[in-house]
This record gives structure tokens, C-alpha cells and sequence, in this order.
């Protein structure tokens, strides 16, 4: 059920090689509202010393599905995003943990090790709907957790940080 | 004596049943346990909660400082925080868990209250205290609502946490007594085993012995049919031997009785005849040589029958500790006297005692035969010395002489019956002497060897088994 799903990302993924390598080199300067700030131990900055995108810059790194239940909702969510080693390697983060800072200053620190283990997502839709402030959005750390029984854990849970607006690479 | 063949396979059937009952449970118990600790603690509604109180909290808060015209104060970003905790409360499993505890009727007044200050939230502005005294109306009681849900909350996780561990203790419990119980069977089951091995081997021993036994019981059989065998064989050779005697027997007399017969008769013809004319010491001269004549027979009876107990095996020596040396020296001293010669020495003169085990008189028969053989058949001028000896088992007496020898053929005969040497025939005697002698001695557990050059002289040496020590006199 997941393989065409992952074969049709490989593909989108494919064709958006040629937008990533013409960003590759700078950031540009978000246009719009900011909705994820990433400060640290990164190489890319456009904002002071961090990084700040907006839906459209988000919208440049390869969108990924991934199908998953959690444990705050009924049955599986079609989550739509970005990998977040995706865009860590866009910022060029080197760190060993991504200090992960919701709307609600809920805070967590999140091995970098998740996010090469694992496909990480950082959804903003589920379910075909965009994620906004007044649900879990605009952006959630999500977890491929049925594919991974040992992701199936409590300290795997609270790293779901919903409502993320910043990233802190240390 | 055998046990019963069934109920020594139902104990052990029972202890395996046991061991393999307890095990299955224990591991039923021990997998339920662990499949209840694997399934996440997902009911994390406490935090869920009071993140919603703090939301509604930090609206109040903002609404009253934007009204105070701090322009950080960002109320639509609180109000969104909030929104999104009571959506979360709204959704699936949440929402059943709320309900289960009866707060439906609650969370849907939250929701009302939270469309109420959705609404407020348009028009708010610091100058429109209105909407903003609207707003705080309806968190005041929502800060209430949601303490209440939190403190039920609250008492039901922990009351869930007290029975899961209540749960899993039990669990725990059940599998530790049933490893009691594995323990105890699988030791049962051990001593069954240690008892089966010990039966075993008893069972195993006393196979053997019994085959111990009845290789035993075979060998005497066995020894017991050789010895009826051996006897058989025996009284056959002795029959034989009495036979062969009694024909030996009636060739000497044949033989042997008819010289001193004729004399006998002759000498008494003579006297019949001429006695008259006879002096009284010419007719004293005749008696004695008739009177000779027959004491040579007598004895010639007299050793006969000797051999002829002897096969018969009814003579029996009646042995005790005998002194071989004083035997020996009154053997000499009387030999001496009967032979009217001095020729005879004793050596050592004076020997200490040599106790033998044996019969006095059939020693003395021996040693006598021995010492008459060695003064008949060696010159009178001739020495015989009777050299008395011993080494640690056997006491000796050796009997030699200078006489006439034994010619070497004749050697290996010596000693049977009514054998007599080529160059003594001559000479009065009927072969039965040193046969009987030797068979004497090997009843005393001896013997007598010989050795001989024709000639030169006759050594006999006769050996007898010492005494024990403490059998001394």
C-alpha cells in the first residue's frame, strides 16, 4: 500500500532536484509570514544568524506523504511535507541535537540521530487539510511510527512537537 | 518383590504434566505482562489538560494586556494555542476518555464558550473593552471547568496506573509461584530420575552377582563332577594297581617263597635224616638258619601286606611333632646293633631338634629301610653317614653309602614295586622297601630322591615339611 505512495516521492523527488540545486547555494529572504525559524549550528543564514522560511521557501524542498496513526488521533493520517533531514541539509545544520520550540513554548531536544534513522516528517497538511495554529500547525514533527515498532514508545511520542516554529541546532 | 509396572510411570507422568503445566502458565503470565507493558502509555490526558488550563491562562493574560496597550501582547496567537488544546481534547481518543469520566456535557460547554470568544476575538481591539471583558467572562469559568476535568483526571490515572500495577504485580506473582511450582516439579523429577539410576544400577549388581552366582554354582558342578571323575579315575588306577599286585604278589611268591621253602624243606630233610648223628651245636646251627629262613619270610609277608594297605589306602599316618633328629639317631643306634658294625655316623653328632609334622613309627619304617638298604648293599669296611639338614620349609635326612651303586638305567625304576636292581639280585629282598618307603614319605607331604653311581656308592635324601614353629615341643 506504501510502495506506490514512496515510488511516486522518489519520482517528485527526482524532478526537484534541478529547484534545490538553484537554491542551494543562498536562502533567499522569506516574502512571506515566517513560519519556522532555524538558529545554530547551521551554514545558511538569511535573517541575522538564522535561518527564517515561509510557506513558499518550505514549498522548495521535496514534498513527502507519509501514512501514519498517532496517538492523539482515530485510525491512519496521510501526512504531506518536508524530511526534516531534508531541510537540515538545506541549512547545513551539524549539530547533535535540534532543540525542537512550539507556539506554546513547548520545548524538546531531539537527537540529530532521528532524523538519519528515520524519514522524519515535518507535515504541514494531514488528511489533505493544512495544518494552522489553532489545530497542530502549521507544522508537525511527525514520525513514521507504524513502520517502526520501536518508534512505538512514549519517548518517542513527545517528540511530536506540533505547532513548531522554531528549530535550535546544538 | 517387583513394583507394579503402572504406577511406576504415573508419578513420573504427573511430574512432567506438573512441570510443563506451571511452565506454559508461567510464560502465559510472563508474555501477558510484558505485552501490557509494551502497549504505550498513551493516556497522557493529565498534561493534555493542564496545557489547555495554561493556554486559557495566557489568553486572559493577553487580552488584558493588549486592552493595557502592550503591544507585544499577541491575544490571536493565544487564542489559537488555546484553540488547538481544545481541539485536541475534541478529537478521537481524547474525547472518549473525557466522556468516559462524564465529561461530555463539559467539553461541549467548552466548545460553546470557545465559539463565544472565537466570535469576541473579531472585534478585538484596546479600544473596544467590551470584547475583551466578554472574552475574560468566558475563560473565568473555563479555567474552572478545566481544573475539575484535570483534578478527575488526575485520580483516574492514577487509579489506572494503580491497577495496571496491581495487574502486572498479580501477573508477576501467579508466574513466580508457577516457577515454585516448576522448581518443585523439575526437582521431583530429578529424584525420580536419581531413584531411577539408583534402581538401575542395584538392578544391574544384582544381575551380576546373580550371574556371579550361577558361574559359581556351574564351577562347582563342575569341580564337583571332575572330583567324582578324579575318583573315579583314582579307585580305576587303584583297582588297577591292586590287580596288578596281586599278580606281582603271586610272582614273588612264586619266587621270593621258594628258596627259603627248599631250604626250609632241605634243612629239615637233613635233620630228619642225619639229626641223630648231629652234635648239639651242628643241630643249633640248622634251627637257627630254618628259624632265618622263616623270619625272611615272615617279613616278605609282613611288607607285603604293608604295600597292600598302602593301596588300599587304609594306612593313615597319625602326625604330630616329631623329632627328626632323635629319630634319626636311634634309627642309626639301632641299625648298628642289628648289624653288629660300628660304620654307621651321624652328622651332625649332636643336632638340635628338627621337628617335622609326621607319624613316629612309619618315619622310623623309613629311615630304617633307608639305612638296612645302605649296610646291605656297601662293604662292611665301608663308612654310611646320615647327614641331617634343613632349609626354611623342609627338614632333610640324607643317606649315603660307598656301596655298590644303582647302574644308571635302573634309576628311573627304583621305586616301583617289586623292582629290583640287575646287580642285587642276588642278594636277599623283594622290591618293595623303598617303594613303600616313598610312598610314606608323599603321605607326610615329603619325598624321597636318589642319586647313584654304580660303584662309587647311593646317596637317598628324604625330605619332610618343618613343623610350624610353634608346634615345638
Amino acid at each position: 500500500m506504501k510502495k506506490p505512495c514512496l515510488t511516486c516521492l522518489c519520482l517528485s523527488t527526482a524532478m526537484l532536484i534541478p529547484a534545490m540545486q538553484a537554491i542551494a547555494d543562498r536562502l533567499p529572504v522569506p516574502e512571506g509570514k515566517v513560519l519556522l525559524r532555524v538558529s545554530g549550528e547551521i551554514d545558511r543564514t538569511n535573517v541575522d544568524d538564522q535561518a527564517h522560511f515561509d510557506h513558499a521557501m518550505l514549498d522548495h524542498l521535496p514534498r513527502q506523504t507519509l501514512h501514519t496513526s498517532t496517538v492523539v488521533t482515530d485510525g491512519i493520517n496521510r501526512f504531506e511535507g518536508f524530511l526534516m533531514s531534508d531541510l537540515l541539509e538545506w541549512v547545513g545544520a551539524e549539530g547533535d541535537t535540534a532543540a525542537a520550540l512550539a507556539l506554546n513554548d513547548y520545548l524538546i531536544e531531539i537527537p540529530m540521530q532521528d532524523f538519519s534513522d528515520y524519514d522524519v516528517l515535518v507535515a504541514d497538511t494531514m488528511d489533505g487539510q493544512r495544518l494552522t495554529a489553532r489545530d497542530k500547525g502549521p507544522l508537525w514533527i511527525v514520525y513514521p511510527r507504524d513502520e517502526h515498532p520501536e518508534l512505538q514508545d512514549i519517548r518517542y511520542d513527545y517528540r511530536w512537537v506540533w505547532q513548531l516554529h522554531h528549530l535550535e541546532i546544538q | 518383590m517387583m513394583q507394579p509396572r503402572r504406577p511406576a510411570f504415573v508419578l513420573p507422568g504427573l511430574a512432567i504434566l506438573a512441570f510443563a503445566t506451571f511452565l506454559g502458565f508461567a510464560l502465559v503470565r510472563m508474555a501477558q505482562v510484558e505485552q501490557d507493558m509494551r502497549i504505550n502509555v498513551d493516556e497522557n490526558m493529565l498534561w493534555v489538560i493542564t496545557q489547555a488550563q495554561v493556554a486559557s491562562h495566557r489568553l486572559d493574560s493577553a487580552v488584558h494586556r493588549h486592552r493595557l496597550g502592550y503591544p507585544e501582547a499577541d491575544p490571536q496567537l493565544r487564542y489559537d494555542i488555546l484553540s488547538s488544546r481544545m481541539v485536541l481534547l475534541g478529537e478521537g481518543p481524547q474525547r472518549r476518555y473525557l466522556e468516559r469520566l462524564g465529561f461530555a456535557e463539559t467539553l461541549e460547554d467548552l466548545f460553546i464558550r470557545l465559539h463565544t470568544i472565537e466570535a469576541s476575538m473579531e472585534t478585538l481591539t484596546p479600544l473596544n473593552p467590551a470584547a475583551s471583558e466578554a472574552i475574560q467572562e468566558a475563560l473565568a469559568p473555563m479555567a474552572g471547568q478545566l481544573n475539575r476535568i484535570a483534578n478527575a483526571v488526575m485520580v483516574e490515572e492514577w487509579e489506572a496506573l494503580g491497577a495496571r500495577l496491581d495487574a502486572h504485580r498479580d501477573g508477576m506473582v501467579q508466574a513466580i509461584a508457577s516457577v515454585l511450582g516448576i522448581l518443585v516439579s523439575g526437582l521431583l523429577l530429578v529424584a525420580l530420575l536419581i531413584i531411577n539410576l539408583r534402581q538401575r544400577r542395584t538392578a544391574q549388581h544384582e544381575l551380576a552377582s546373580h550371574r556371579d552366582q550361577l558361574e559359581e554354582e556351574i564351577s562347582r558342578h563342575i569341580s564337583r563332577y571332575k572330583e567324582t571323575a578324579d575318583a573315579l579315575a583314582r579307585s580305576l588306577d587303584r583297582e588297577r594297581g591292586v590287580s596288578e599286585f596281586y599278580r606281582s604278589f603271586a610272582a614273588m611268591i612264586s619266587h621270593q617263597f621258594r628258596t627259603p621253602l627248599a631250604v626250609i624243606d632241605s634243612g629239615l630233610q637233613r635233620l630228619l635224616r642225619r639229626g641223630d648223628r648231629m652234635t648239639l651245636e651242628d643241630r643249633q646251627q640248622r634251627y637257627t638258619r630254618l628259624r632265618n629262613a622263616v623270619a625272611h619270610m615272615t617279613r616278605l609277608v609282613e611288607s607285603a601286606l604293608t604295600a597292600a594297605q598302602l593301596d588300599g589306602g587304609q594306612v593313615a599316618a597319625t602326625t604330630t611333632s616329631c623329632d627328626l633328629a632323635s629319630i634319626a639317631q636311634q634309627v642309626c643306634q639301632f641299625q648298628t646293633e642289628a648289624a653288629g658294625t660300628r660304620r654307621i655316623t651321624l652328622d651332625p653328632a649332636d643336632s638340635p631338634p628338627l621337628n617335622v609334622v609326621c607319624d613316629r613309627a612309619l618315619l622310623e619304617q623309613i629311615l630304617a629301610n633307608l639305612v638296612s638298604n645302605a649296610v646291605k648293599y656297601s662293604p662292611p669296611d665301608t663308612p654310611i653317614t646320615v647327614r641331617l639338614d634343613h632349609d626354611n620349609e623342609n627338614a632333610s635326612c640324607q643317606v649315603q653309602d660307598r656301596g655298590i651303586g644303582i647302574p644308571e638305567e635302573d634309576l628311573p625304576r627304583l621305586f616301583e614295586r617289586f623292582f629290583r636292581s640287575h646287580n642285587v639280585e642276588q642278594a636277599p629282598g623283594i622290591g618293595l622297601g623303598l617303594n613303600i618307603a616313598r610312598h610314606l614319605a608323599r603321605l607326610h607331604r615329603g619325598d624321597i630322591r636318589v642319586a647313584s653311581r654304580e660303584g662309587e656308592g647311593t646317596l637317598f635324601t628324604l625330605t619332610l615339611p618343618l613343623a610350624a614353629q610353634g608346634a615345638e615341643p
